[in-house]
């Protein structure tokens, strides 16, 4: 009766506890088949043990078990008829660590976005005087006579220039600030060409093919640019590490008839890798990633899907194999 | 009469008074509240333009403080989230709100101009 109590106790632990011998022998476990096994075989999937083996410290720490499997242990070691054990429970850490770099990433972006925001509006004011100096220097017929007749051409382009470095600050701080979700009436092809400008990096390597007509939906500019930003973006990198040369990004509407009236599709479709079948499920869920460590916080889709659905709109994965991805945002058409 | 031109950054300050130059107007200078106050008092001027967030008394202790009818013009980066913007809509010698950064500073001189 106590054996059957302590082994049902045993057992019914849901983390993976052993006990294991000197030579990583799992002498019991609550995983009944585990026993008799290797530990760092049936464990961590190894034919020898662990680097890292808590056992061979005999200390509590955390390691990585297995290739995305972070666990923390707890070692006590014992003596039963004169041979060495060491019982070991495995806590599986691996969503907890995720969670926790995951809000250090969102912290430090949103650090990165304040002082951007602060830089932006500083940059702001030296720049409206180089613009204004200008302005004023060529407005100036007396000052202009003085200068070398190239001297007008070459003032242009400083005023150029000032124009473009103002409409990228503009554009950063309408993104990264954060209005309240509004709807209004908006040109689909307008909004992507002001986050096209904060893509220039990203599209460098890549071409870019757009057909789109001056159709307008109702959504939230701002949200709207920051979904097409993460979609944009995703297709860069998949096609980036997909480098079989240059990848091709084509974006392009469609319309389409229900019989509760009728849908506007905008259509991102990527030449890069496709999903996976295992991901294609897990998609929008949030800190979702295929992307490295510290390249992706795994909540662009997921984030882009809310924001979509805050508008009364979708998002949606139409179609997905080895030579690319399709991914639609669905509006009702006005 | 002048024009006074109220601003922290030296830059926008020169670029605007050059601006009222090359039309044929005439400003005063202040590089803070405190300055544009005293300026204020012993100056008849036919209009202020006047920044915001400035050291040393800004363009809303300005407004509170200064006593004459003199037409103002805030010169100002909104941002959006200012809570003291109700002094301003308040202030009936506020005849224009011009958002820094400027499109075009000519523009500028010719609306306080006509406004005055």
């Amino acid at each position: 009766m106590a054996v059957d109590r302590w082994k049902n106790t045993f057992r019914s632990f849901s983390g993976s506890t052993h006990v294991v011998d000197e030579n990583f022998k799992i002498y019991q476990s609550n995983y009944p088949h585990n026993s008799g096994e290797y530990c760092y075989k049936v464990l961590a999937k190894r034919d020898s043990p662990c680097v890292a083996c808590p056992i061979k410290q005999n200390r509590n720490t955390n390691f990585v078990l297995k290739e995305g499997v972070s666990v923390k242990t707890y070692v006590s070691q014992f003596k039963f008829q004169s041979k060495k054990y060491y019982f070991v429970i495995y806590e599986d850490v691996t969503k907890l660590n995720q969670l926790y770099s995951h809000i250090i990433q969102t912290e430090k972006m949103s650090t990165i976005g304040r002082l951007g925001n602060h830089l932006a509006h500083e940059l702001n004011n030296p720049l409206t005087g180089i613009k204004s100096y200008v302005q004023t220097l060529m407005e100036d017929q007396q000052s202009m006579l003085s200068l070398p007749s190239t001297a007008k051409s070459d003032l242009n382009e400083i005023l150029k220039a000032t124009i473009r470095c103002q409409k990228i600050i503009k554009n950063f701080i309408d993104f990264s600030q954060k209005k309240e979700p509004s709807l209004e009436v908006v040109q689909f092809s307008e909004v992507l060409q002001n986050t096209l400008v904060l893509l220039k990096t990203a599209l460098r390597s890549h071409r870019l093919f757009i057909d789109l007509k001056d159709d307008k939906i109702k959504a939230n500019a701002y949200d709207l640019q920051q979904v097409l930003f993460n979609l944009i973006k995703n297709s860069c990198q998949a096609m980036q590490e997909n480098s079989s040369g240059p990848g091709a990004i084509k974006i392009y509407q469609e319309h389409k008839e229900l019989k509760d009236g009728s849908q506007i599709l905008f259509h991102i479709e990527d030449t890069g890798p496709g999903f996976d079948e295992a991901i294609l499920k897990h998609l929008f869920e949030p800190f979702m990633t295929t992307k490295e460590q510290g390249e992706g916080t795994g909540l662009g889709l997921y984030l882009s899907k809310k924001l979509m659905n805050n508008m009364g709109a979708d998002l949606q994965v139409t179609s997905s194999s080895k030579k690319g991805a399709k991914i639609t945002l669905v509006f009702a058409r006005l | 009469m002048k024009f006074l031109v109220v601003d922290d950054e030296l830059l926008i300050r020169k670029s605007l008074v050059r601006a009222f130059a090359a039309s044929g107007y005439i400003c005063d200078e202040a590089e803070n509240g405190l300055q544009a106050l005293e300026k204020i008092k012993q100056n008849n001027y036919r209009g202020i333009l006047l920044d915001v967030i400035m050291p040393d008394k800004n363009g809303y202790e300005v407004l509170l403080e200064m006593k004459k009818q003199t037409p103002v013009f805030i010169i100002s980066a909104f941002t959006g989230d200012d809570t003291n913007i109700g002094y301003i809509q308040n202030d009936a010698r506020v005849l224009e709100y011009i958002t820094k950064p400027f499109d075009d500073i000519f523009a500028i001189v010719k609306l306080v101009v006509a406004k005055t």
